[in-house]
């Protein structure tokens, strides 16, 4: 039986996502509403951005602190710490719209984004006897974003 | 030649006693896991990282002894090394928080994984006052 976490609330619109559009690139760039995730790590509330970014704009977004984040977590062992860099949380706040940079990263690096999906998607599809072992946890996501058709972002 | 990490911001002692590489970077396993001698799974008592369900599940000095002692190890009085004898050391900061682990090699140096980073060689002085803090516990079992 999978272990499901307590529903996370979030905005009351929709979760939409970009859907498979042509030669897989993001479709979906209308704007939205702020919403606010709670999260349930003693980190409070984490708010989304409202803003729209265009695909390159959240790319570069999404790497500057992606990048930030690799470089001053490196050398922790602490989940709870990693989680809850500055940086990592900047990549929440991005919200929906990242999913695919997020998702394609984590498929190329094995980095360890569950927190930040779980916080965004409000799921967890990640098996119990699976935790820990980051090949599997990273297959239950993406086995997840395929079965939402999520299109995992290419790199420029 | 062995390649040499210096981290002297993080490790001010590897200046002196640096660190030699011994493995490419790795997400797959952390420092608790490379003491426990498993690299391939991340080890954290929380619900993103593989924790025995049988060990108290809290980041305490005394969870991570509990979960080394269900390997065989005990708590010992010193990390210098013995003959038929496996240590661990346990490291925290200022205010107990437990940060790395660390696994003693067959020669006296002590292997470590840095985070995501690289595994490394060193010793207990390359490490002492950097970011991890310090050694407060070290564990020994007897090699079979």
């Amino acid at each position: 039986m999978r272990n499901r976490p307590p529903y996370i609330a979030k905005s009351n619109k929709p979760f939409a996502l970009p859907r498979r559009g042509n030669g897989g690139s993001l479709t979906n760039s209308s704007r939205r509403p702020a919403s606010t995730i709670h999260s349930r790590h003693g980190l409070g509330k984490i708010t989304s951005s409202t803003a729209s970014l265009d695909t390159q704009s959240l790319e570069a977004k999404f790497l500057q602190y992606k990048e930030i984040w690799e470089n001053e977590t490196l050398l922790l062992s602490d989940t709870s710490k990693i989680i809850s860099h500055p940086a990592y949380l900047n990549i929440i706040r991005l919200g929906s719209p990242v999913l695919p940079f997020i998702l394609k990263d984590m498929e190329q690096t094995q980095n360890h984004w569950f927190f930040a999906l779980q916080q965004i998607t409000g799921e967890n599809p990640v098996l119990k006897e699976h935790s820990g072992n980051i090949e599997e946890m990273i297959n239950d996501w993406l086995n997840w974003a395929n079965e939402k058709q999520i299109v995992l972002h290419k790199y420029n | 030649m062995p390649e040499e990490l210096k981290l002297p911001k993080e490790f001010p002692n590897t200046n002196i006693e640096p660190f030699v590489i011994t493995s490419p970077k790795a997400n797959a396993y952390n420092c608790i896991a490379w003491a426990y001698e498993d690299n391939t799974k991340w080890y954290w008592p929380d619900e993103y990282s593989y924790w025995p369900d049988s060990v108290i599940k809290e980041a305490t000095i005394n969870a991570l002894i509990a979960l080394f002692q269900k390997k065989g190890y005990e708590v010992c009085n010193n990390y210098e090394l013995e003959s038929n004898y496996k240590k661990v050391a346990i490291y925290a900061d200022s205010e107990n928080n437990p940060t790395h682990a660390a696994r003693q090699l067959a020669n006296g140096d002590w292997t470590s994984k840095l985070g995501r980073g690289n595994d490394v060689t060193h010793t207990i002085e390359s490490m002492a006052n950097g970011f991890y803090g310090n050694v407060k516990v070290v564990m020994k079992k007897a090699n079979h």
